[in-house]
């Protein structure tokens, strides 16, 4: 195995990194192939490499602000929550063993800044945009309502949930990971996964109505 | 083999998701009730996929500008936090001289208000209940109300006046300002920092009682740890 220090700096990646922020594509892969694995992208940051933890940053920025805004429902706060993972990742990078993958170590770390953060404090949701992308002559208008409307209502039913039921229904619905990569982020059993899923599910249903949910 | 029970949750989990046994299959078909439960379930994942797939999903999708600058966002919040950390925790090898000055002051002030709590009081024998009135060895007037049965020490009412005027002065807020936000690393550059023989001037401020009291500390601990000069 190498050592931490054996990692060098790389020039490429670095001068990548000015195209990569400019929004040029396919350097997201350089540094894949630069770091082919998690093992070695922890190992580039934990060593100070440029623009190692830009790339580890980079690379899971969305999946970890999709997480945090449905958590919160709303921008800003899913913006400061997904700073905050990825301020908790690098402090905890020594601690990454690589027995889960980076992008689950990194929902467990997410899950749990949500949860404490949406304990602490009550959220208020955007209002949906209902004729987002849509060119209108394309669908009944009226399905399309009340579609956004179910949407939103179950939105608001799910922030209603208890903590560990709206992770595994955000987790498993929402980000479709399955029941045993759930199960190592909130650190239970596979078994105790589906049963919160399955309590989510119902609670769900009986705040949503059984109006809402047969039309 | 036939199921003599409900389906468990887990179990009907998997049914709606397009696993789970044939036994638990079977039982599904046959039960009212688990039937009825599997069909509540389907119909909620169901709403909930529609949900996720509805019209741009259900995260709307931010600016680009937005994933441009957010690992620029972290690394600056990054160096802030390490910069606080500075601030919290000075390098003592950096500033040694100017921590190991400040520690010996801080010692000598807890060592002289040790001793200004135990200094005893003329007059002071009163301990049922009256107000008494003496004068301590540094020549303050002491002005106490003793509560029967409790050994309560004198206050010093010119000190504690002394001490809530500092805490109205703006000069002193200025001062404690500074304070708060000062680094070791910055002040030592600019000759900022405790000087050689603090403590000794701290002990001169003393008064003749507060340092035969120090002195007498002083040989008793010398005499109980059997350090001192033989």
């Amino acid at each position: 195995m190498r050592s931490v220090g054996a990692i060098e700096p790389n020039t490429e990646l670095r001068a990548g990194w000015r195209e990569l922020l400019s929004g040029s594509s396919d350097l997201v892969a350089a540094g894949t192939e630069r770091y082919g694995t998690d093992e070695d992208l922890v190992r580039g940051c934990l060593a100070g490499s440029p623009g190692a933890f830009d790339l580890f940053v980079e690379l899971h920025q969305r999946a970890v602000y999709r997480l945090c805004y449905r958590f919160v429902g709303n921008h800003e706060d899913a913006a400061d929550l997904s700073q905050e993972v990825f301020l908790r990742a690098h402090r905890g990078l020594t601690r990454f063993r690589a027995k889960s993958s980076l992008s689950t170590w990194l929902y467990r770390i997410g899950v749990n800044v949500c949860l404490n953060r949406v304990s602490a404090k009550r959220h208020a949701t955007e209002p949906l945009e209902l004729d987002r992308q849509r060119d209108p002559r394309a669908v009944d208008p009226v399905e399309n309502i009340d579609r956004g409307v179910r949407a939103a209502r179950l939105r608001t039913a799910i922030a209603q949930l208890p903590p560990r039921q709206r992770a595994v229904v955000i987790l498993r619905v929402y980000h479709e990971l399955p029941h045993q990569e759930i199960a190592a982020i909130v650190g239970s059993s596979v078994g105790a996964v589906k049963a919160n899923f399955f309590h989510a599910l119902g609670n769900l249903r009986r705040l949503l109505g059984r109006e809402t949910v047969s039309k | 083999m036939r199921l003599v029970r409900h389906a468990r949750p887990a179990e009907l989990i998997d049914l709606a998701e397009g696993g789970g046994t044939q036994d638990v299959a079977q039982h599904v078909e046959q039960c009212s009730e688990c039937r009825k439960r599997l069909r509540g379930l389907r119909t909620m994942i169901a709403l909930n996929e529609m949900a996720r797939d509805a019209d741009g999903g259900d995260v709307p999708e931010t600016s680009p500008l937005f994933w441009t600058h957010f690992p620029g966002r972290v690394r600056t919040a990054l160096e802030s936090a390490v910069h606080r950390e500075r601030i919290w925790w000075p390098d003592p090898l950096t500033a040694p001289r100017a921590v190991l000055a400040l520690s010996a002051a801080l010692l000598v002030g807890l060592v002289a208000g040790f001793v200004v709590s135990r200094m005893p009081v003329s007059g002071w024998t009163d301990r049922q209940g009256t107000i008494v009135m003496g004068e301590a060895a540094g020549g303050a007037t002491v002005v106490d109300q003793q509560v029967a049965g409790e050994g309560a020490f004198p206050t010093f009412p010119e000190l504690a006046g002394s001490v809530n005027e500092d805490e109205g002065d703006p000069g002193w807020a200025l001062v404690l300002h500074m304070a708060e936000s000062a680094r070791w690393d910055d002040a030592t550059p600019i000759d900022v920092f405790v000087s050689d023989g603090a403590a000794d001037r701290a002990l001169y401020e003393l008064s003749v009682a507060e340092r035969r009291e120090l002195k007498r500390l002083l040989e008793v601990e010398i005499g109980a740890t059997g350090s001192g000069p033989s």
